[in-house]
């Protein structure tokens, strides 16, 4: 049993760092551009401080930037260091990980995007509430630090950036990230393999304070947690757990909170979180009845959270060993971006250890900072204009936007090319499904549906409308995969799941037909 | 790492090796690799009784059920009536999924979304009057007659096969 939990908490903080990999770069990078570009008096101008103004400034901005939980936290730091008072932080902290580009996208195509959109309201009510009161409770929270000496322009400069973010990288900021990542580690060892799929229904008072006990550990990126959503109003499940799992789950994680806890002690950090627990639980029942969709049948089931469980099942070794399994299972279930943002933190990390070695000899911010010369600068032509470190910080922070966006298009491809990976997942889920390999079967079912549920967005990106014929052409081969899904699990006999894998090859076919022909 | 984080580290780590090696005994065995889910832990989706499998299938049960709430119009309601209307409706709000798991176009569908909430209108106000103690309406018989012809037209369309 202890080899169960030990190796389910290790496969599960192995699949968070990897999601956050991305982000926390994301992060650095900001952090690099807000320090050596921006300068702390203009953090200040762009975020405000101590206002009611600066908690809708730092939503504002926390919605466009891309992040998660865990790549907010070197932010929340270069933000104290800039003198910011501690409930604009929050504010910010708070927005930035629930929606970024991508989520928002996959929630506006989903049954009711009406939800979202209140979803996102109400973050920003929670965040102006607590941070209001917060603020009025303790006005005088911002730090007084040094301003570092300003880096000459030029190509120092962009490498000032380079160094600030990979100190970052091997700083304090990475035990509170490793503490972050625990938390979905240490709910798979506290909770069994499936768990919570009979938990969270819509008539269950008790649905959203559960949601919350189990949210505050959760680390999830924003498109998992869209992911979790949609998939609790597909199965009629709590709207107001679903609106905790979006500002907890995606929101918090317990390296933010320990980074409160350090920076503001027990005192503030307690307040705090009992502001917003109090106003989150409060608009998580005021919003349980008018969101909820009534075209959904409820089904007694959901398979939403069964990422924060134990991946193994206790007394059953997977075939293999544990270590192959989980080898398996990463290499499997990776993205490209994923690993691209690995490999790019895993670069930051060893410069930053270099560095480190290298300060015992020579401090590199020494020759960094050191002034050019004059004659130089004199010999620059007319048009070679020295632009202000603030405006390549806004342009930095906009070209993160951007590039954002851009990633849409690359995340949600056309209806074509994703129909053609449709088709490839589905081949391998219906013959695995139909030969009995129900391991196989289970790893691509959901496969299938995540590039269902891409075709979607994909077509809302490019065509600006997704007609309600397209949507229930998917929503039917959503509903028979999962059929397929649980026949699977439950081990029924191979005819009744021959009988399923046909009407599901059929529903693809006129998915396709609907998706290639008439858009 | 630095003193001040020790604490929270020291605090995460001793609750992480306290979960591993006292929780999880009472662990559920759902087995859900295995395919040996025991029978009280299924997952299925649960479909009513009167829910038809195909669109001409529900075509059909809607035809029957119109057909026996219009003998039954002007007379008091029954359970039965009730009953009736209540199954119609969720016929008919089932329908346009029920379209959509078939060959029909997007314009033939499109009739059917528009035929469905066309009948749903009707058969809502039905409802209401004979929950309110009335009698089952029968005022826009005509309308609704051609609605459910129009849903009967799409039936060769809606399976290629036949």
């Amino acid at each position: 049993m202890f080899e169960t939990i030990f190796w389910g908490a290790c496969l599960r903080i192995m699949q968070s760092t990897l999601q956050a990999a991305p982000f926390i770069f994301t992060g650095l990078c900001v952090v690099g551009l807000l320090h050596r570009m921006m300068g702390q008096k203009q953090t200040r101008w762009l975020f405000g401080s101590n206002t009611v103004a600066s908690l809708f400034q730092s939503w504002v901005i926390g919605m466009l930037l891309p992040g998660c939980s865990l790549g907010v936290i070197p932010i929340c730091k270069q933000l104290r260091r800039s003198g910011i008072a501690v409930g604009t932080i929050f504010a910010f902290a708070l927005s930035s990980p629930l929606f970024d580009p991508l989520s928002m996208l996959y929630g506006l195509t989903l049954s009711k995007p009406i939800t979202i959109v209140a979803f996102a309201f109400c973050s920003l009510i929670v965040v102006t509430i607590s941070g209001t009161i917060f603020d009025w409770m303790f006005p005088n929270t911002e730090v007084q630090s040094e301003e570092p000496p300003e880096t000459p322009h030029g190509i120092k400069r962009l490498l000032a950036v380079l160094v600030v973010m990979a100190r970052e990288s091997v700083s304090g900021t990475a035990g509170l990230i490793l503490i972050g990542l625990c938390g979905s580690g240490l709910l798979s060892m506290l909770l069994p393999a499936g768990i919570l799929q009979r938990t969270m229904a819509h008539d269950n008072p008790y649905s959203p304070l559960l949601m919350t006990a189990i949210a505050i550990p959760v680390y999830a990126t924003p498109m998992t947690a869209m992911g979790q959503l949609g998939s609790m109003f597909q199965h009629g499940n709590s709207i107001g757990a679903a609106f905790i799992l979006l500002i907890f789950g995606a929101g918090m994680n317990l390296g933010l909170l320990a980074w409160m806890i350090l920076n503001y002690g027990w005192k503030k950090s307690g307040i705090w979180m009992g502001l917003m627990l109090l106003v989150v639980i409060t608009l998580s029942y005021c919003i349980e009845r008018p969101l909820y969709p009534k075209d959904i049948e409820p089904a007694d089931h959901t398979h939403a959270f069964d990422s924060y469980c134990c991946p193994f099942v206790v007394g059953v070794s997977p075939t293999g060993g544990y270590l192959a399994e989980i080898w398996r299972r990463v290499k499997l279930e990776t993205q490209l971006h994923e690993i691209a943002g690995a490999i790019l933190m895993g670069s930051l990390m060893t410069l930053g250890l270099f560095l480190k070695c290298l300060d015992r000899s020579w401090v590199i911010e020494t020759w960094l900072n050191r002034k050019t010369d004059d004659s130089v600068a004199l010999a620059r032509g007319a048009w070679d204009i020295v632009v202000p470190g603030p405006i390549l910080a806004v342009a930095g922070l906009l070209s993160i936007v951007a590039f954002s966006v851009v990633g849409c298009f690359a995340y949600y491809p056309s209806p074509t090319e994703t129909l053609d990976e449709l088709k490839l997942a589905e081949t391998e889920a219906l013959t695995a499904a139909m030969t009995g390999q129900n391991e196989h079967a289970l790893h691509w079912i959901p496969i299938c549906e995540g590039w269902n549920r891409r075709l979607q967005v994909g077509t809302y990106l490019r065509y600006g409308r997704l007609s309600e014929y397209h949507r229930m052409k998917a929503r039917v081969v959503s509903d028979k995969l999962e059929t397929l899904e649980h026949l699977v699990e439950n081990g029924d006999s191979l005819d009744v799941i021959r009988k399923q894998v046909s009407e599901l090859s059929r529903a693809c076919g006129r998915l396709s037909r609907a998706y290639r022909e008439e858009l | 790492m630095h003193n001040r984080y020790f604490m929270p580290f020291a605090t995460l780590i001793s609750v992480f090796f306290g979960a591993a090696s006292g929780c999880g005994t009472a662990a559920t065995d759902t087995s859900i690799l295995q395919g040996n889910t025991p029978q009280a832990t299924r997952l299925e989706h649960h479909q009513a009784a009167h829910h038809p499998g195909t669109y001409a299938a529900a075509v059909n049960q809607l035809e029957r059920c119109d057909m026996r709430l219009q003998a039954e119009a002007g007379h008091a309601a029954s359970a039965d009536v009730k009953r009736e209307l209540k199954e119609v409706l969720d016929i008919l709000e089932w329908l346009p999924s029920i379209a959509a798991d078939s060959d029909l176009k997007k314009s033939d569908w499109e009739q059917v979304k528009h035929s469905a909430t066309q009948l749903t209108g009707f058969y809502q106000s039905s409802a209401a009057a004979v929950n309110a103690g009335g009698r089952p309406q029968n005022g826009t018989r005509d309308e609704c007659r051609r609605a459910i012809e129009s849903l009967r037209g799409l039936v060769p369309a809606a399976d290629q096969r036949l």
